[in-house]
């Protein structure tokens, strides 16, 4: 039994709570005991760093000092979390403790090796595409990140699961962040190409670490069934229209842009994304993955059903 | 030449970023791997290699007033790809700060709504409480895209029931919380945000006090944009204390 620091984050309290049950339930199986750092804040995330420099550092700096108490590893799951921490332990030295993120944590060797020997239902059968995002591996300045152009530590985990792991060139692609609030349109431009990449790349669903991640691509896809519903729509008004014509608007998500077939009208085109530490738990026949299931905006249980894999 | 707005601007753009470590912007030779890289150029008004020869060229209003340092996510691409080892993400932030500073009309007036109503949360709780800020940033950006003329009614009224909707499929999958989860130090996280910094501190000197009014009072003393936001933050603050 090894403890580790732990800083949630605010999205693991929250929007991103599945996150935050499966990595406990991961750790639980693996003899890692997470202390929560106490009354932790948070980290500023990408509103500090944008409009007050000094805030951003302050903010993030309180939760290192915290860490320093709890011990010599802190786990920031959260991406965000994890690169105002470093950027703030990079600018004020001193704070001696090594700050981990998900991936890196858990595909060291021998975690990777225990991973192996507790596994209890390996995900034969799921084709997914890592998807890092940016601020686990940008800059490596500030990350530490070997490969940040070509990380492949979520690979490393995910074979070990027994997932097939597509290769796609979008791993490190951004997604929008938190422009999701005040730019919705960008960030579904952004998303929609990353979706269709991954369908182009043959993937059943996209795996990640980041909950902005997670969240972009989840409600992005969720939310372009409007679009799809607009163009009919709009077909149906165009009373011009040659007989015979399909529609010239393919709407993102739907299987039209994919080499496959459409997997069948239960997924709809969409690619469930899963947080790595959900895939974990579920090899590791721990946790309560029903629940998590539930709180997808993209139900993954069609797909989940579809491998054989019990989702209840 | 009116590359220098009214009020607080005092030195070139460039001396002033260069001041806060950015050194390294002279060396660019203009090879434009920094726009290459970006995912968001096709919502840019300036090219990033563009800001950057823009601030060395003095042109400080072109750049505090472009959609460019607004729509940048700070993905950090360009400042890895960089032959130059210039930190063309950090250079996006400090734009950000120096147009909020100079009190330059701010080109996404939306996205300085959401960073104000995130911190706003922060400041209120310590951590932030998604449902508060995103109804508090709503109503802003609504309010503000109203008075602009940005916005009619109908359009109001269209992202009034898009926002429902989302918030509705959130809210049923329980991925929002209701109660906001708050820290015991919040007098601590305060103080941070009424430290005098370098970039905030005329706001803060007129404004005094908590962190929230802070905030406030930086929004009152900017823009009209954030306006209606002040006035939120400050009743916020009142009840608070």
């Amino acid at each position: 039994m090894i403890q580790v620091g732990y800083y949630p984050g605010c999205a693991l309290h929250g929007t991103a709570a599945e996150f935050d049950e499966s990595l406990r339930a991961v750790c639980h199986a693996l003899d890692i005991r997470l202390a929560e750092l106490q009354d932790w804040n948070c980290c500023g995330a990408s509103s500090a760093h944008s409009l007050d420099d000094q805030l951003a550092v302050d903010l993030a700096e309180r939760n290192l000092r915290l860490a320093v108490q709890t011990g010599p590893d802190l786990l920031a799951p959260c991406a965000a979390c994890f690169h105002r921490l470093k950027t703030a332990q990079k600018q004020r030295p001193g704070y001696e403790v090594a700050i981990w993120h998900v991936n890196e944590f858990f595909s060291r060797p021998e975690r990777l090796s225990q991973l192996r020997r507790r596994l209890q239902r390996p995900l034969q059968g799921l084709r997914a595409v890592p998807y890092y995002g940016c601020l686990t591996q940008r800059q490596p300045k500030i990350t530490d990140a070997p490969q940040p152009e070509w990380p492949t530590s979520m690979d490393l985990l995910m074979e070990a699961l027994g997932i097939q792991v597509r290769r796609w060139s979008y791993k490190t692609d951004c997604c929008g962040g938190s422009l999701e609030v005040a730019r919705p349109d960008l960030v579904e431009h952004l998303c929609n190409r990353l979706v269709r990449a991954a369908q182009e790349a043959d993937a059943d669903c996209i795996v990640t670490a980041c909950p902005m991640c997670q969240a972009n691509l989840d409600i992005s896809q969720a939310m372009a069934v409007p679009m799809a519903q607009k163009a009919s729509l709009a077909l149906q008004s165009e009373p011009n229209r040659p007989e015979g014509t399909s529609s010239p608007l393919p709407s993102p998500g739907q299987a039209g842009l994919s080499n496959r077939p459409a997997e069948g009208a239960t997924t709809n085109g969409h690619l469930p994304v899963f947080y790595i530490t959900e895939l974990m738990a579920l090899a590791l026949g721990v946790g309560k993955p029903a629940r998590w299931w539930q709180r997808h905006m993209i139900d993954p249980r069609p797909l989940l059903a579809q491998k054989g894999f019990p989702i209840e | 030449m009116a590359s220098l707005s009214t009020g607080v601007a005092s030195m070139p753009l460039q001396t002033a970023v260069e001041k806060r470590g950015l050194e390294a912007l002279r060396r660019c030779y203009q090879c434009r791997k920094c726009t290459n890289g970006c995912p968001l150029t096709f919502a840019m008004d300036l090219m990033p290699h563009q800001v950057v020869r823009a601030v060395q060229l003095g042109l400080d209003q072109e750049v505090l007033g472009s959609k460019t340092i607004w729509v940048c996510a700070a993905c950090q691409t360009c400042s890895t790809r960089c032959p130059n080892d210039i930190d063309i993400a950090h250079l996006m932030d400090l734009l950000r700060q120096e147009n909020r500073r100079r009190q330059v009309e701010p080109a996404e007036p939306e996205v300085v709504l959401f960073h104000q109503a995130f911190l706003g949360s922060v400041c209120r709780h310590g951590r932030v409480f998604e449902v508060g800020m995103l109804a508090r940033y709503k109503w802003a950006a609504l309010w503000s895209g109203l008075r602009k003329g940005r916005q009619n009614l109908k359009q109001f009224a269209i992202q009034l029931w898009q926002d429902a909707r989302l918030g509705w499929a959130m809210f049923r999958r329980r991925r929002l919380r209701i109660w906001p989860s708050r820290i015991h130090a919040k007098d601590q996280i305060r103080r941070m945000g009424s430290a005098p910094s370098e970039n905030l501190s005329l706001a803060r000197s007129d404004a005094g006090g908590s962190g929230v009014s802070e905030i406030s009072g930086q929004n009152r003393s900017t823009s009209s944009v954030g306006d209606s936001l002040a006035d939120d933050y400050g009743q916020a603050g009142g009840t608070q204390r």
